[in-house]
Order: C-alpha cells, then structure tokens, then sequence
C-alpha cells in the first residue's frame, strides 16, 4: 500500500477561534483603510505635477510682469522722445516771431541788386530799341 | 445579477461564502496563519476591486481561487527574495516552524506529509494541494491555472512520486 494512503485526509492546519467571525469586519477596516490611502496616495503622486505646474505658472507670470514692465518703460521713453522733440520745435517756433520771418525772407534779396543804375536802364532800352522811352 | 443593484451585498455574500475555504487554500501555500490572514484580506480586496470584471463565463470560486493563489505565491516569492542569501531556505523555516505553530491540526504523519509537500517545486505544490486535498477535477484546475490538463496530470503524478519517495522509511 503507498505509503500516502496511510495518512488520513484531512486540513493539516486551522484557524483561531472566531476568527471567521470577525474576518469580515476586520476586512471592511482594512478596505476602507485602503480607500483612504490611495486617495491620499493619488494626491501624493499628483502634489509634485501640481507644485511643479504652479512653480512654472509663477515664472511665467513674473517674467510676463518683467516685460510688460520693460515694454511700458521702452515705450514711454519713446513717447517722451518724440514729445520732448515735438516740443522743442514748438519753442522754436515759438520765438519766432512774424518780424524775423519777415527779416529773413527779405534778407535773402539785396536790395542793392534790386536798384538797377540809369546807365543800365539806358543801355538796356537803346538795346532793345526803345530809347525813346527813356524821354518820356 | 445582484452583485450590480447591491455590490454590497454581494461583497458580504461572496466573503460568508468562500472566506473559509479561501483561508485553507492560501493556508497550505504560506503554512503561516499570520501570513494567511494577510494575504486573505489581499485577495478579498482584490476580488472587491474588480467584482465587477468578474466575467460569468468562468465560475466564480475559481475566478476567486485564481486570485487567491496568485497573491498567495506573490508573496511566496517575495519571501524567498529575503531568503536568498540565508543559510536555510524559506520552506526550511517553515518546514522547520510547522510543528511549533498552534494552529497546526496533525499529528507527526501529517507534519511529515506537509514537510514533504514543502520539498515540492511551487507548481507541483499548488497542483498537489488542489488535487489532494481540495478533490478538483482537472478541467477546473486547468481553467484556473491556464495549463492543459495532461500537463497538471503529469505535475500531479511527479508530485505524488517525490512524497512517496520523502515519507518512505529509511
């Protein structure tokens, strides 16, 4: 006869006493236990996302800031170029009154050259044959 | 199915229902009863989590015996990592344990038995426990292990040969 046939069948091992009896509540615990720590575990897998996307959010607020700040300043100091221009021209004018105007348009002509001699009206007119214009 | 209007109830049902049996499947994997509870409540969770994968095709005990015994040799394996560089194996320390644990039901013919079991590679181990104890017929054994019965009858015979062969006189 095999020597395993010898040996009767039965479950080699058991349980403590009750142990069956409280398994279930022991379970549930256990199952919500878990429920908590994977919804604390979630949020500790997605914190460092969150802090890294905010830490990058940050930086791309403060630089956006920094320029917006350089760009106003840029345009500012183009805009009070162009007004400090503007207005330096507009002292010009300023004291530029209507006599001087008129001093410097009729400056450009000598008034020398203007007043021609007898002599050269006379030789113009005998030129042109219309001396007899000169003894009218 | 009433598992889908009241998950709840099912849960309590299916727990009621198999946690004993489940208890000595996982039992003779980790022989440990500490362990056993552990890995017990492991394999309830996970039946919890995916009750509602549960596909009707397959029977329900053995959907729960697959999970039972795959968390159970999970942690089998992990233990025999720490074991790696010890002196004595970790069926050693359970083979050596087995006789002081309260909760062991034999007398010293079954202490022998369970000694000789934990000799066996982790397969012929499950294919034995399943077959001799547990009275599974093949079919089940293959849906719940994935392999074709002539290979779980040829793992059930090896099996049986090297206990013999351990619980021969000298």
């Amino acid at each position: 006869m095999k020597k395993l046939d010898n040996i009767p069948k039965k479950e080699p091992f058991k349980a403590p006493d009750g142990y069956f009896d409280s398994f279930e509540d022991r379970l549930k615990t256990r199952i919500d236990a878990k429920k908590e720590t994977q919804r604390t575990s979630l949020w500790q897998a997605v914190k460092p996302y969150f802090y890294f996307a905010a830490f990058f959010a940050a930086i791309v607020f403060l630089l956006k800031i920094g320029i917006n700040q350089f760009t106003d300043k840029y345009n500012n100091e183009s805009q009070n170029a162009n007004i400090a221009q503007s207005e330096s021209l507009y002292y010009e004018y300023e004291f530029i009154s209507d006599d001087m105007i008129y001093d410097e348009l009729t400056a450009s002509v000598d008034s020398s050259d203007n007043e021609l001699s007898d002599e050269a009206i006379a030789a113009y007119l005998s030129e042109e044959e219309i001396e007899y214009l000169l003894y009218e | 199915m009433f598992r889908e209007e009241n998950p709840d109830y099912a849960f309590h049902f299916l727990v009621k229902q198999y946690q004993e049996r489940l208890y000595h499947v996982i039992r003779k994997i980790l022989i440990n009863h500490d362990d056993t509870d552990d890995i017990l409540q492991e394999s309830f969770i996970k039946i919890y989590q995916n009750l509602d994968n549960f596909r009707e095709d397959s029977g329900l005990f053995s959907w729960m015996y697959r999970i039972a015994v795959n968390e159970a040799l999970n942690f089998l394996r992990k233990q025999k990592r720490k074991y790696v560089f010890s002196a004595i194996s970790y069926e050693d320390k359970l083979s050596q344990s087995l006789t002081a644990d309260a909760y062991f039901d034999g007398d010293e013919a079954q202490a022998k038995l369970q000694r000789a079991i934990l000799k066996l590679p982790h397969k012929q181990r499950l294919v034995f426990n399943m077959k001799y104890y547990d009275n599974m017929k093949y079919d089940e054994m293959a849906e719940i292990l994935n392999t074709s019965k002539g290979a779980l009858k040829a793992s059930y015979h090896h099996a049986v040969k090297k206990i013999e062969k351990h619980l021969a006189p000298d």
